[in-house]
């Protein structure tokens, strides 16, 4: 009864015309980003973030996370009508999708990923409702050795699981650490690597940094490869699913759903994954597994349903532990910490009206965009025809003018500019940016909580070893590190010894 | 691109010996009381041996003998010309102004970007300047610089 009185109160802070408004704000830009290729919801939400300065936190975070989910229900138009991902989690939408589209099916594909994210995400937000609770409660058991071995595992994971290379990854990540650290020691109060620039005082800002690597540098390579836009003409019609479209795709819904919902919670997992992985099950899973690629409605359902119910699970952990699961719950991290507000298990009790309003508002947010998606789609679809030398010069702009906004700073733009090549040159190189900015933004975190429980134990490690959360985090850790160590070694023998034939 | 990642791993080992150096100066402290130097300097340690784990792979990697992946040196060029335009830009902020050094950056943009017709750079700037403008200023509050030259000429 407990939940209950607390989702209707959430609903009381969600229905609140402000929030209402930025709610349905998010959710429009979120379709609008997922529509267009070259611009994912990271670059969104980082080029908005300094717009959210002047608004409450709540309303702030409403806005961010329509921004985020509203890109998993619009990256499938372009998959679906052009064969381009609107962004990276629609990836495994193109396969059936534009397929189903080259047979005339194109208003089943889009009508069956619209309202399959629709049940994805609404029985996603419900083992939200169910689950974060409890576990907040359970995070309150937590100390300081214990959110350092979480941290790292989250690292960890998230290096194994999105990098081309484990070393690359986690050199990313301790170069985010040492970015994270720059700026003045709270503790000491001395400075770090400021060289004498009163500017980097504060340390480097969230949004330079997130602006530069995501940003323009996708805008850079996006100007390198020309991307051919040539819409499928086809009639879009027919977006209400047959009986038969349900038939086929209600266990591909819900399979996705569940695949989506846990891979969402575990660090690094994250709708991308979660649309892969949910393609595969289903194509194992079925009795005509060829009939995949070729235009099957449950390869349009599975990955759909999956990406959202992963992109409502993923705040689970960053509401209940603090702990972001991804880059994109990275920037929201650092949004609450710049409005003042510390995610983790106190936030239940502190800020309520953030926690239940923030949910309350993605129940609201997912009729939004079945609203949004199913009768505009043809309003989509001509955005998809503005030439993109049109679009460069404004996206450039608003990167430029969005991190000068926020402390009216010209060295915070040249700090972006520098990130934006860093940023370029780690796409060329297959170097992650995703754990950089998941350590920049745990980074000073880490460092009080390992200084902390350094302190507690008298400067033994043991600390670590000897709590049981703490003990199985590090263990966690450990296997994925000497998992990728023994991979690596065996590819490396592979190379230099052949198998004979 | 072995030799790209040759540079590439040189670079960072020698990044991270340089930031050990300077954490190492703040004060790396003890274990009981770790001084402002100490996490950035495992941080430096920890992303230096990996990049000598990175390097050594590196060279004992076959070459597959083909041109750099990716490496354009005409994209390169191209984009290096685009970073230094947006620099210039915004150190430009103080003496033009936002809205003439914008002007002048837009028209750049949408003329080398894509050989579009002046007609069209010149409508299309605009409106993305007087866009811009508005949502920034008056509905942000940002500060936009007026630019000495403006206030100069005024007087």
């Amino acid at each position: 009864m407990d939940l209950f009185n607390e989702l209707i109160r959430g609903f009381g802070v969600a229905l609140l015309p402000a929030n209402l408004f930025y709610c349905f704000l998010g959710c429009l830009i979120g379709t609008l980003v997922g529509v267009l290729p070259g611009l994912g919801p990271t670059a969104a939400m980082s080029l908005l973030l300094p717009a959210t300065y002047h608004i409450a936190p709540v309303t702030a975070i409403i806005m961010l996370a329509g921004i985020y989910y509203g890109a998993m229900y619009g990256g499938s138009t372009t998959s679906i009508l052009v064969n381009i991902p609107g962004e990276a989690a629609s990836v495994m939408t193109c396969v059936d999708g534009y397929q189903m589209a080259r047979q005339g099916r194109a208003g089943a594909a889009l009508g069956i990923s619209a309202f399959g994210s629709f049940i994805a995400g609404t029985l996603g937000l419900v083992g939200m409702t169910v689950m974060a609770p409890p576990l907040a409660t359970f995070a309150l058991k937590f100390g300081p050795p214990e959110y350092f071995s979480l941290m790292c595992m989250g690292m960890v994971v998230l290096s194994f699981l999105t990098g081309a290379s484990m070393i690359r990854s986690l050199m990313m990540a301790c170069f985010g650490v040492i970015v994270g650290t720059v700026g003045m020691d709270t503790v000491s109060g001395s400075t770090r690597f400021t060289f004498g620039v009163t500017e980097l005082m504060d340390g480097v800002g969230l949004v330079p940094l997130v602006m530069g690597l995501f940003g323009i540098s996708e805008i850079l390579l996006n100007l390198e490869q020309k991307i051919d836009r040539d819409i499928f003409k086809t009639k879009v019609k027919g977006l209400l699913p047959t009986t038969q479209d349900w038939i086929q795709a209600k266990w591909a819904i819900l399979r996705g759903t569940v695949i989506g919902f846990i891979l969402g919670i575990l660090p690094g997992g994250g709708a991308v994954l979660s649309s892969f992985v949910a393609y595969a099950v289903e194509k194992r899973c079925s009795k005509h597994p060829e009939r995949f690629g070729a235009g099957a409605i449950e390869g349009v359902a599975a990955p759909e349903s999956a990406n959202n119910a992963a992109a409502q699970s993923a705040f689970i952990p960053l509401l209940t532990l603090g702990l972001p699961a991804n880059v994109v719950m990275a920037l929201l991290l650092g949004a609450l910490i710049l409005h003042g507000v510390t995610p983790g298990p106190l936030l239940l009790t502190k800020n309520p009206d953030i926690f239940w309003g923030v949910i309350a508002s993605m129940y609201i947010g997912n009729v939004m965009l079945l609203v949004l998606n199913l009768p505009l789609i043809g309003l989509w679809v001509q955005l998809l025809k503005i030439p993109y030398p049109f679009m460069m010069p404004m996206i450039l702009l608003f990167c430029v003018l969005g991190s000068y906004s926020i402390a009216n700073s010209t060295t915070d733009v040249l700090l972006m500019l520098l990130f934006d090549l860093i940023g370029y040159l780690m796409k060329k190189l297959k170097f992650d940016a995703p754990p950089l900015v998941l350590a920049f933004v745990l980074g000073p975190l880490v460092e009080y909580y390992f200084k902390s429980a350094l302190m507690f134990s008298r400067g033994s490690f043991a600390v670590f070893f000897t709590r049981p959360i703490s003990l199985v985090c590090l263990i966690v850790t450990a296997i994925i590190l000497a998992s990728s160590i023994v991979s690596t070694l065996h590819k490396r023998s592979l190379q230099l010894f052949p198998k004979e034939p | 691109m072995k030799k790209a990642y040759l540079i590439t791993y040189a670079v960072w080992i020698v990044f991270s010996c340089a930031a050990a150096a300077e954490s190492w100066r703040l004060g790396f402290g003890s274990f009981v009381r770790p001084g402002p130097g100490f996490v950035p300097f495992l941080a430096a340690a920890l992303l230096g041996l990996l990049a000598v784990v990175g390097l050594i792979q590196s060279v004992q990697e076959k070459s597959a003998g083909k041109k750099a992946e990716g490496f354009d040196s005409r994209d390169m060029l191209r984009i290096l010309m685009l970073i230094a335009a947006l620099a210039v830009y915004v150190l430009l902020w103080d003496f033009l102004g936002f809205l003439a050094a914008t002007f002048l950056l837009l028209l750049l943009l949408y003329r080398a970007v894509e050989p579009l017709r002046w007609r069209t750079v010149l409508i299309a700037s605009v409106l993305t300047l007087v866009g811009t403008y508005f949502m920034f200023s008056t509905l942000l509050g940002a500060r936009l610089p007026a630019g000495h030259i403006w206030t100069y000429l005024m007087n």
